[in-house]
């Protein structure tokens, strides 16, 4: 059993695993020409090991002469592909040098197949049968250099030096692991190589040529720095994912509180709005009683009865339908609505606010074609938002001046929502302040209004504006975006 | 002369809630007239029967608390029964100091709905019938117990409207003898039925 053919044949194995690993990576993601790279090197390593191993067990030397040119073709196959995954990987600024190497490389591939005993030997005098420690005969070949080897060794060395300014500049940046492991394994085994094979060529040192274990250990290493770089990246992206979701549920959260708020000071409106419903069905239906208590109940009057207490049941669970989407955690859901429509329904919230504060509500709702595409609840929020604000502003107006004013208009392809109130305005220190969530002017509200409102109407691709019209009060400005009718 | 049936007048903007209202009135025996706001009952014809309002307190334009305001200026108002929809403490304290029969909460009971109608119409027939017994007095009877309801002695009385002290005790007699009122306290609170003439001599104090 030849223990240096199971050494290299054994490294040729794993040269060529790492090569196939790498070239299924490829292919899956083929953007990512790193891994072609990688796989083109790991192969030309196979390829170094097995004509080392034929070099070390050949007799004849026309034949070792060949297997020589095919070695160095080897490297070169190696040695390009390492270059440009280097200038990949570290992302070198220069470029030139990688692009010099390659063509001293490539004049060192075709010197090479001009000389029958390749770039290293100008003549082979002889093959020398040397035996190593356990016995086992190999060859190594001796004769006179050809003075062309300089041009491969010069590469070499410009290689190293490429490499090691590319880690530099790659560990400077911060990329420390990959520049350790990346420039590191290159710069150790190509010394390690490059210092054995000429000492072998010059007859110094009497083992087998050994670059392939060399290159092994390249490949390994920039096969494991590739794989463990991938891993970083996916984990990063689970957590850059999960970050994310993590930020739009408290986002949601957030609006949900923001509603929530709203409808607490809401909250005796809303109560109105229910109440009345339920006070008619329990009038109708003690009417009824009463009705049909007597002998001669009247069948059409009992109808209409019980086709008031239907609708009225009607209204009060569309209050309660409503309300339960305006507190819902749930995802929005963009529809084509009227912008007219939603208005009235939204100010019909607050009715019984205004009365109670005897505010005059002016609603012009423009056309009610004018179709938006939004999520119903978020628009409604906007509105109640905008409408609790105007309320809260007109709050200490004298009765006369307590008007609000809500207009949809059309501009182009915007539509454009105003409301108004004739309150005394934004006063200028807290017009900088209207959009930071949290900040509030008047005690006793979430302070939140304005920034959800802004965060929702962006979100529709629209815009957010508040100013103080000139003849007193403050305005605050909407524009969306009409749907295209034939959507 | 038979009584005429009750009207009650039922103001809500509710239109649903409005009739459910008239139909449980209407049970009772009432005749009932609905109205969709303070303006509407404003403009109807004045009414002089026996009847009273149910009145909704939060209303667009005039709301109730505005129309009691309106409508108890005229001493010959008809008695109101409140309907609101969320108990508002100083709002009911309110209307009850104006003179509201009651304030009941929406949803309201049929049996308080009617009890409190109830009350509302014997309110105005004690108001009718004090009234016409009222109307029987002679202009100097009906000064003359205005002036003693202001709490003015008889002399006072004599010395204010040119008139002996004697003279004085004798209309009051008959005023107390046409209303039916048998002391002081009952004349008081009859003579609240109707509005005080108000002579020139009587503007200033």
């Amino acid at each position: 059993m030849s223990l240096l053919t199971v050494a290299w044949s054994m490294c040729a194995g794993a040269c060529a695993i790492i090569g196939l690993a790498q070239l299924f990576l490829w292919m899956r993601e083929p953007a990512h020409r790193v891994y072609l790279l990688s796989a083109a090197m790991s192969f030309a390593a196979t390829a170094t090991a097995l004509i080392e191993l034929a070099l070390m067990k050949s007799s004849d030397i026309a034949r070792y002469g060949r297997l020589l040119q095919w070695e160095n073709a080897a490297v070169f196959a190696l040695v390009v592909p390492l270059v440009w995954f280097v200038h990949l990987r570290l992302g070198s600024r220069r470029r030139w040098l990688a692009a010099l190497v390659t063509s001293l490389w490539c004049a060192t591939l075709v010197i090479n197949f001009l000389f029958p005993q390749s770039i290293v030997f100008a003549e082979i005098v002889r093959l020398d049968v040397h035996a190593t420690a356990w016995g086992e005969p190999y060859a190594t070949a001796s004769g006179t250099l050809n003075p062309w080897v300089l041009l491969p060794n010069i590469a070499s060395l410009l290689i190293l030096a490429y490499v090691a300014d590319a880690g530099l500049q790659s560990w400077r940046a911060g990329e420390r692991p990959r520049a350790v492991l990346v420039a590191g394994a290159i710069v150790l085994f190509m010394l390690l190589g490059g210092i054995q094979a000429p000492l072998v060529d010059a007859g110094l040192l009497h083992t087998p040529y050994m670059i392939s274990f060399a290159y092994l250990a390249i490949v390994f290493a920039l096969a494991y720095e590739l794989a463990e770089s991938t891993r970083r990246v996916s984990i990063l992206e689970r957590q850059r994912a999960e970050a994310l979701a993590d930020a739009r549920e408290a986002h949601a959260e957030f609006e949900r509180l923001g509603r929530a708020s709203l409808l607490g000071e809401l909250a005796a409106s809303i109560a109105h709005e229910l109440n009345q419903p339920l006070a008619a069905i329990l009038a109708n239906a003690q009417a009824a009683k009463r009705m049909l208590a007597a002998p001669d109940a009247d069948r059409e009057e009992l109808r209409a009865i019980v086709e008031d207490v239907v609708r009225d049941d009607k209204r009060a669970s569309d209050v309660i339908h409503h309300l339960r989407a305006l507190l819902q955690k749930q995802r929005s859901h963009h529809e084509r609505l009227s912008f007219a429509v939603l208005l009235r329904e939204t100010a019909a919230l607050v009715q019984a606010e205004l009365q109670a504060k005897r505010i005059r509500l002016t609603l012009d709702t423009g056309a009610s074609e004018w179709l938006v595409e939004a999520d119903r609840v978020g628009m409604q929020q906007v509105v109640l938002n905008l409408l609790s604000n105007a309320i809260r502003a007109l709050r200490d107006t004298p009765e006369a001046d307590r008007q609000l004013r809500l207009a949809l208009s059309r501009q182009d392809d915007m539509l454009c929502l105003s409301v108004a109130d004739r309150g005394r305005g934004i006063p200028a220190e807290v017009m900088p302040h209207l959009f930071d969530p949290f900040y509030t002017s008047n005690t006793g509200s979430f302070g939140m209004g304005l920034a959800l409102c802004k965060r929702i109407v962006e979100a529709h691709g629209g815009m957010i504006g508040v100013g103080n019209r000139p003849d007193g009060g403050a305005e605050v400005r909407v524009t969306l975006p009409l749907a295209t009718r034939h959507a | 002369m038979p009584e005429a049936r009750p009207v009650v007048f039922v103001i809500d903007d509710d239109a649903s809630l409005r009739r459910a209202l008239e139909r449980l009135l209407r049970t009772e025996g009432y005749a009932v007239e609905g109205f969709a706001s303070a303006q509407a009952y404003l403009a109807r014809a004045p009414y002089d029967g026996p009847g009273c309002l149910l009145l909704d307190l939060a209303m667009p334009g005039i709301d109730g608390l505005e129309l009691q305001q309106r409508l108890t200026r005229d001493a010959a108002s008809l008695p109101i029964v409140f309907l609101s929809g969320h108990a508002n403490v100083p709002e009911s304290v309110n209307a009850m100091k104006m003179g509201a029969v009651d304030f009941l909460t929406k949803p309201a009971d049929d049996a308080d709905l009617l009890a409190a109608v109830r009350a509302a119409l014997l309110q105005r027939d004690t108001q009718l019938a004090a009234r016409e017994r009222l109307a029987t007095l002679s202009a100097r009877e009906r000064e003359v117990m205005h002036l003693v309801v202001e709490g003015l002695r008889n002399k006072e009385i004599a010395a204010r409207l040119g008139i002996t002290e004697k003279t004085v005790k004798v209309h009051r007699a008959r005023a107390m003898e046409k209303t039916g009122a048998t002391s002081l306290p009952e004349l008081v609170r009859l003579a609240a039925e109707d509005s005080p003439p108000s002579p020139p001599d009587r503007a200033q104090p």
